[in-house]
């Protein structure tokens, strides 16, 4: 499997009323046919490194490949396409020609382009809006047809920047349903959200930004994870629960059987071993997850107590809208 | 190509924007007016007439032409619509290309409307025998038994007499477009009206500011490197010709001067626009 995105100390700074360090040094590595998914809270850079490895702005220090080409290249649009955070598009086009405009600029012959404008705004569900001027089309609507422009040329890699953003549920639901189908078909999807519960259904691996920087990265599971294993268990004597409980510190009694919480992989052994040698029954050992949003808060409450206010700021004021 | 089809869409958001509509509204007004003036006062002034219909659409041409260029990148910035278009494969010469020709193939559009009207004017007046004819009296009877070849001679003239001067407005008009599109990636769109406007009009005294060449002042210096800059708009002003028809030489070539002149707005206009893409390639959106 090829690297799909590959960044090294990707870096850019604003100057508006002091300087911003928008992204920070960014090492990012996305591989070919993974759904990855790019948190952050607002403020954080994530638009500003998509814009970056779209060529859209330029990076002040290190570099971008994408698929294999420099970020921004003509052969790389070719074969990525991209969802802007909150869509616009020429508003007093139809539907329909709005398609067509964009599958003209990739040179479509007119008879497919006719075809794959059909076909997409099926898939999307605004067949029947087709000839309805943008203008007229709702959040959601804008949102769908923004995916189906960015399906004209059934692109290798897709780079969608909070596509869930401002949407219902259900709409969600749909949109997490389109993206894992895209990569069933072997495509890669770059997923920037601060909606972790879309993120966390749908994504291989994540990278969590703050203030321009990769605070966290690794497969959803991995950051989950704790390391640590509830286990229960009934029918113990009141040796082998103290025993258990000088092993893991403490035991509780939960519905007439005993549960105890490991911390380490060599004491979950031991504690299943000291139930089993006492002829006990181990009922279940569950390892426990965090929830990727607790994972997130507390990786940005982390990120010091200096930039927490900072934090605060870019979460109640999104400077770029 | 891609060129061609942002230029087209272009155009056809330019179409519907009201400012240009209402411009365009106003100089039809201004055109009827000139043409009633005209007919209940100087009667045999067909050729002042004339130069103050064209001088009419040069002036609303040039506004409907900076109205167009100032918002043509700016709006696409503004509304966002420009990443999107910007992320296929696209080069940006060739988006800033197709603006460019967009809002060109606008104005272009709005004068050829203003023109139409001009020229179905001038042949309906052309009914009427170019002198002699004194009142309206003789005016209907002229119409009435009318030479239909004599008319058609003397309208078609009268056509291509106005093609050629609107070309060469038009060509003016394309420079103006070019300067503004050019600036709009510096200047904010109301800034760059003011700014370009005032380059159309230093452009149209051109021939006087380097007329100071005596004076040796910082001024004079100043004034003269002013005329070295901005465009040779007061060659473009093909008018005089129009309304003095007998100080020109016999032998003179209209249409090679005319389109002499419209080769000199489109280098202009290549100049200016290639300064825009080497700005443009490296401008952040
Ligand atoms: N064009 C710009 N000019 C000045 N500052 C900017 C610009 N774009 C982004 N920023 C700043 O860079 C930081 C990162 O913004 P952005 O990448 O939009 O964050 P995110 O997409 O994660 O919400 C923010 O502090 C924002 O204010
Ligand atoms: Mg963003």
């Amino acid at each position: 499997m090829g690297v799909a995105i590959k960044a090294e100390g990707l870096t850019k700074r604003f100057y508006q009323r002091g300087e911003v360090v928008a992204v920070d040094q960014l090492d990012l590595e996305v591989m070919e046919g993974e759904i990855f998914g790019f948190l952050g809270p607002n403020g954080a850079g994530k638009t500003t490194t998509i814009k970056m490895l779209l060529g859209l702005i330029f990076p002040d220090a290190g570099r971008a490949e994408v698929l294999g080409f420099p970020a921004g290249a003509q052969e790389m649009r070719r074969v990525v396409s991209y969802l802007p955070e909150n869509p616009y598009f020429y508003d007093y086009l139809t539907g329909g020609e709005l398609l067509d405009f964009y599958g003209r600029l990739f040179g479509l012959p007119s008879a497919e382009r006719k075809k794959r404008v059909d076909q997409l705004l099926d898939l999307v569900g605004l067949r029947n809006d087709k000839a309805k001027q943008l203008k007229q089309y709702s959040k959601g609507m804008m949102q769908r047809v923004g995916i189906a422009q960015a399906l004209i040329n059934d692109p290798k890699m897709l780079i969608f920047d909070e596509p869930t953003s401002g949407l219902d549920p259900v709409a969600h639901i749909e949109i997490r349903n389109l993206i894992e189908s895209l990569r069933d078909q072997g495509k890669t999807v770059f997923l920037s959200s601060h909606q972790l519960s879309d993120v966390e259904l749908v994504c291989d691996r994540i990278c969590i930004l703050n203030f321009g920087k990769m605070v966290k990265a690794g497969s959803v599971g991995e950051l989950t994870s704790q390391g640590r294993t509830e286990i229960t268990a009934k029918g113990l004597s009141s040796d082998t629960r103290e025993k258990l409980a000088k092993l893991a510190g403490s035991v509780v009694e939960r519905e007439g059987a005993v549960v105890v919480t490991v911390t380490d992989e060599a004491s979950l052994n031991t504690a299943v071993d000291m139930i089993r040698a006492a002829s006990g029954v181990l009922i279940s050992a569950i390892p426990l997850r965090r929830s990727l949003e607790e994972v997130f808060v507390e990786t940005i409450g982390l990120a010091g107590p200096g930039r927490r206010i900072g934090t605060m700021n870019t979460l109640t004021q999104d400077r770029t809208a | 190509m891609n060129t061609w089809v942002i230029a087209r869409t272009t155009f056809g958001d330019s179409l519907r924007r009201r400012v240009l509509l209402i411009f365009l509204l106003l100089a039809f007004v201004m055109l009827t007016l000139a043409l009633l003036l005209n007919y209940f006062t100087a009667r045999e002034q067909s050729t002042i007439f004339k130069s103050t219909q064209l001088v009419i659409i040069l002036i609303f041409g040039a506004l409907i032409s900076i109205t167009t260029a100032v918002y043509l990148v700016p709006n696409e910035i503004d509304r966002r619509t420009i990443y999107s278009v910007l992320a296929k494969p696209v080069q940006r010469w060739e988006f800033l290309l197709g603006k460019f020709l967009g809002g060109a193939l606008t104005v272009g559009f709005m004068i050829g409307l203003m023109s139409l009207a001009l020229m179905l004017v001038l042949s309906i007046l052309a009914l009427k025998p170019p002198s002699g004819a004194a009142d309206v009296q003789q005016l209907q009877e002229a119409s009435a038994g009318v030479n239909v070849k004599d008319w058609l001679t003397r309208s078609s003239a009268e056509i291509m007499l106005v093609i050629r001067a609107v070309l060469v407005i038009y060509f003016q008009l394309v420079v103006v477009t070019a300067i503004a599109t050019t600036l709009s990636l510096y200047l904010a769109p109301t800034v760059n009206f003011g700014v370009t406007a005032i380059i159309w009009i230093l452009g149209q005294f051109q021939d006087a500011l380097s007329g100071v060449i005596e004076d040796r002042t910082p001024l004079g210096f100043a004034v003269r490197g002013v005329s070295y800059v901005v465009p040779h708009f007061h060659d473009f002003n093909i008018m005089g010709s129009i309304i003095h028809p007998a100080q020109i030489a016999k032998d003179f070539d209209h249409w090679g001067y005319a389109l002499g002149v419209c080769s000199y707005g489109l280098f202009w206009s290549l100049g200016v626009l290639m300064i825009g893409v080497l700005v443009f390639d490296r401008k952040e959106v």
